[in-house]
């Protein structure tokens, strides 16, 4: 095999999105595992130790690397990928940038050890603090073994930004799992801590990579999508209407092989399914879309997470048309009601103004009408189809949870901030606990500042924590902090943060509501896609159809 | 013990205790009222401790003496008999008689000595105040108080003698942090320094003497406030505490100012509440010359949008508010236009009736 790397030109190196590619542990496994697959392998196995931060290997069966690329692969801009200008428009490779593995190499040690296909022997480079430390030729199978070891040991600022084992581990099972849902002819393994995690054996049939990793359930709701218009090609699996979930993380959407996220394509998701299901709710999707190079330019973003189209609204409609035409062969489906109710969906327009929600008709009417309270704390509700009784706390807790939830992933939250920042005693290790947590806190609208040795001050709260005593919220609080556990269950600690601010602002039992407020809470339990359990896991409702209760008196 | 008193008298004055007397409290005692009569005059004290009110009113017929009996019953009582003379007589084991022409009740009683005694009320140097716009002055702030049990400072009203223009005010503020109401009139007090009265006890005081045309004495002895008039004495227990300088957070006036018709911007805000019933939900207005959008309602809930005149010309701006925390004050405001000035989308806004600058309310926008 002939040398195939070459540094680019100063002039291209420009023409290039720059920035931070390395975040996190996951980032590493994003990119080496590309190159894997740039490579043309068969089989890509990951081995990670302790979430990533000690170690991440790498390795493929793929076309490997000459002695002299090795070397090259490692420098900064250094690419086999293209050569020139025009081919950043005629990108066929998941990378392009020759950044990679140049800026894992900057922030932890490198092993590299390659070998090209037709060679009788492999080469080994091991780097340190961004240097060659030592090279040698050695005798390896062909292919590539990249191993990161002690990621950000000189970057002590990241490291500190490191979360637990288990949400970096969740990173990166997250960040293979996008790409082996599309890449089903090339087998993955992935092992932490020396035990697999999974084990996707190569297949040509795409549903069953789909089943071996989103499960058997979701793979029999699949529908096949494909379509082709004049602009592109359009294929891949859809959830039927039926099968619905409350996150849009099932929604996985290629663009030539690259996993991306965006909000135009979401919204032709969306739209083709509003017919049916709630606001809110979004099936699950992978769909890949085979578009002109040159009408899509992923050189916008440094982690290529976002892409630029050059004709939006063509790519809109075939991704909405394919969808809605794979639907349609489903006679079946029961529209959901509450889309009576739902005012049509803004139409598409330019790019810059994307409108993803939708909007309601004022004051709607709740399909189910308040008909009694009991005790002051459960409502009797008639609907159509039956009764229900809802326990007015539980389910208000559970909507200002979903809200809460979704604060913490970057929604934005109605806050009350203060005219004056109110300090409030506390111990000094519940003082440091809240202030530990301070960013967490704020994302769901409780801002705090440090405030003496034995006092924080509040300076904004939820609007829905309005007139709640803040200094016994506070110790609640950092009670909850305080029972974190190993590194791991950071996650778990925010979301008890959750459930007891959502326990805390929801309307209390023995509270009498009026008519307004049991309508605002069926609206928001609506859009919350009709949970059935408090955010404890006790029930929030009880139903009966109207025939059972006509059964209890023996109507007909 | 002994009296006899016209109905209507001793039914209005025991109405006025109530408030004080019924409080469920773990000393029972505090439920009852101490009733002493001499030389033709009786007095009727209930305490929760903190407030103690005292009302002395005529009687005839007086033997001297005192009874204790439980507030809530002797009142019951009082209201239901016919007649418009009644006479109260002490019975063995501190039974209190009642008779009403024909009728007669019998109520059990406690040992009047255990009664707690009513604080001093000779205050040192006092002042005095209009019942009315004492009364004025507490409706117009006390809503802003906070009921967060543990701020106990914040549950008070802050009462102070200031200064401006070289004239002297009688001034209340309260705040609970997000929002403060504010009320001076011109007063000359005899307080040195500020004192805090909780929201209870200005409520108190509001219903006891609220209604009186005459004027009220002011003064403090010891750790108690004293609100008197002939008939009546209120004392107060004073909150302990700092409270916070205020003066900071009240914005001047500045260019943005808008006058609104204090009326229409009410049923606006009702409307949208409907809408924002959840608690503290906000309410946004977009202001630009001449009108005001008001909007409620993201995308979870319906949404109300209406647009009303108003007179501005500043630059275009949108601000969110709690939609409560301005129906408080507004339906506090007497005149028919108010002035809202305005600096930025997140930082306090101010509050008036037009043409008048002894009240002022300032409002911490919501960010949403
Ligand atoms: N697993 C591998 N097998 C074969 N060649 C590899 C492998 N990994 C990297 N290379 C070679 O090393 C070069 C540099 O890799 P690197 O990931 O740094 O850049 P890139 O993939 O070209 O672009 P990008 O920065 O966008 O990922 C690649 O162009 C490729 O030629
Ligand atoms: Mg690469």
């Amino acid at each position: 095999m002939k040398s195939k790397i070459r540094v680019l030109p100063p002039d291209i190196v420009s023409k290039i999105a720059a920035g931070e590619i390395i975040e996190r542990p996951a980032s590493v496994v994003k990119e080496l595992v590309e190159n894997s697959l740039d490579a043309g392998s068969g089989v890509i196995t990951v081995e990670i130790e302790e979430g990533g931060k000690k170690r991440i290997t790498v390795m493929d069966d793929g076309e490997g690397m000459v002695k002299e690329d090795a070397f090259l692969a490692l420098e900064r801009h250094a690419t086999s990928k293209i050569y020139d200008e025009k081919d950043l428009n005629i990108l066929g490779t998941l990378g392009f940038r020759g950044e990679a593995l140049s800026s894992i190499a900057a922030v932890s040690c490198v092993s590299l050890i390659t070998r090209a296909h037709d060679e009788i022997s492999g080469t080994r480079i091991l780097v340190e603090d961004g240097r060659v430390q030592g090279a040698e030729e050695i005798g390896c199978p062909p292919g590539t073994r990249l191993e990161i070891k002690d990621l950000f040991y000189n970057v002590p600022a990241r490291q500190k930004f490191l979360r637990g084992v288990q949400t970096e581990m969740a990173h990166i099972i997250e960040v293979i799992t996008r790409m082996a849902l599309v890449h089903s002819s090339v087998g993955f393994i992935l092992k932490h801590n020396n035990r697999v995690v999974f084990n996707l054996p190569s297949t040509q049939e795409e549903r069953s990579r789909i089943r071996a990793i989103l499960g058997k359930e979701v793979t029999t709701q699949l529908v096949r999508v494909e379509a082709s218009n004049g602009f592109g090609v359009v294929q891949g699996w859809a959830t039927v209407p039926t099968y619905i979930r409350g996150s849009s993380k099932g929604i996985y959407i290629y663009v030539n092989g690259r996993y991306i996220r965006d909000k135009l394509i979401f919204h032709a998701v969306s739209e083709a399914y509003r017919r049916f299901i709630p606001a809110r709710m979004y099936p699950v999707t992978i769909l890949s879309l085979s578009i002109p190079f040159s009408e899509v330019d992923v050189n916008v973003h440094p982690a290529k997470m976002e892409v630029r189209f050059r004709r939006g609204e063509e790519l809109h409609r075939l991704i909405c048309d394919s969808l809605k035409d794979a639907l349609s062969h489903f006679p079946t489906i029961k529209s959901y009601e509450a889309s009576e109710i739902r005012e049509e969906m803004a139409p598409y327009s330019a790019p810059s103004s994307l409108a993803i929600g939708t909007e309601r008709i004022s004051s709607s009417p709740p399909l189910w009408r308040m008909t009694g309270q009991l005790k002051g704390t459960y409502l009797v509700i008639e609907g159509e189809e039956g009764v229900m009784i809802i326990d007015q706390h539980a389910a208000h807790e559970r909507i200002l949870y979903e809200r809460l939830k979704k604060a913490l992933e970057g929604e934005k939250i109605s806050q009350q901030p203060f005219l004056i920042p109110q300090p409030i005693e506390v111990k000094k290790d519940e003082k440091e606990l809240l202030v530990g947590y301070r960013f967490e806190l704020a994302r769901v609208g409780l801002e705090i500042e440090e405030f003496g040795e034995r006092a924080v001050s509040v300076t904004s709260i939820p609007s829905f924590l309005q007139g709640e005593d803040l200094q016994s919220l506070l110790e609640a609080l950092s009670e909850e902090l305080a029972e974190r556990g190993e590194g791991g269950a950071f996650d778990r600690v925010l979301d008890r943060l959750c459930v007891l601010l959502a326990c805390r602002g929801a309307v209390k039992a023995n509270h009498r509501l009026q008519e307004e407020e049991v309508n605002s809470l069926l609206r928001e339990w609506e859009e919350a896609g009709q949970p059935t359990t408090c955010p404890h896991g006790r029930p929030l409702l009880i139903t009966w159809s109207w025939r059972e209760v006509e059964g209890w008196f023996r109507r007909s | 013990m002994k009296f006899v008193i016209e109905k209507d008298m001793l039914q209005t004055n025991l109405g006025k205790i109530q408030g004080i007397a019924e409080r469920k409290s773990t000393i029972p005692i505090l439920a009852n009222t101490l009733i002493s009569g001499e030389n033709n005059r009786i007095s009727i004290v209930a305490t929760d401790l903190e407030i103690g009110v005292m009302e002395i009113t005529e009687a005839t017929k007086m033997e001297k003496g005192e009874i204790c009996v439980s507030a809530r019953k002797f009142y019951d009582i009082i209201r239901e008999l016919p007649g418009d003379q009644i006479e109260v007589q002490k019975q063995e084991n501190f039974w209190v008689s009642i008779k009403a022409g024909k009728t007669e009740f019998n109520l059990p009683g406690l040992d009047p000595k255990e009664f707690p005694a009513f604080p001093s009320t000779e205050g040192t140097s006092y002042f005095n105040i209009d019942a009315q716009v004492l009364a004025e002055m507490i409706e117009k702030t006390v809503f802003a108080a906070s009921s967060e049990e543990s701020r106990f400072n914040l549950n008070g009203i802050y009462i102070e003698q200031a200064t401006r223009d070289k004239k002297d005010y009688f001034r209340m503020v309260a705040t609970d942090g997000h929002r403060l109401s504010m009320i001076e009139k011109e007063i000359k007090t005899t307080f040195e320094k500020g004192i805090i009265i909780s929201r209870r006890g200005l409520t108190e005081l509001k219903k006891i003497l609220g209604d009186t045309e005459r004027e009220i004495t002011v003064s403090l002895e010891g750790n108690n406030c004293i609100f008197k008039t002939e008939q009546t004495t209120v004392v107060i227990r004073l909150l302990e505490g700092e409270y916070p300088d205020y003066h900071q957070v009240i914005p001047g006036a500045n260019k943005k100012q808008v006058i609104i018709d204090r009326r229409e911007f009410i049923g606006a805000l009702r409307r949208a509440q409907v809408i924002a019933s959840e608690k503290g939900e906000g309410v946004k207005f977009f202001i630009q010359e001449e009108s005001m959008e008001i909007k409620t309602g993201g995308p979870d809930v319906g949404n109300v949008h209406e647009e009303i005149k108003v007179i501005y010309n500043g630059k275009p701006i949108e601000v969110s508010f709690n939609a409560r925390y301005l129906l408080d004050v507004l339906n506090n405001i007497d005149t028919e236009k108010i002035t809202v000035n305005l600096n930025e989308e997140l930082s306090p806004g101010l509050i008036k009736p037009m043409d008048r600058e002894d009240y002022l309310y300032v409002i911490m926008p919501m960010r949403i």
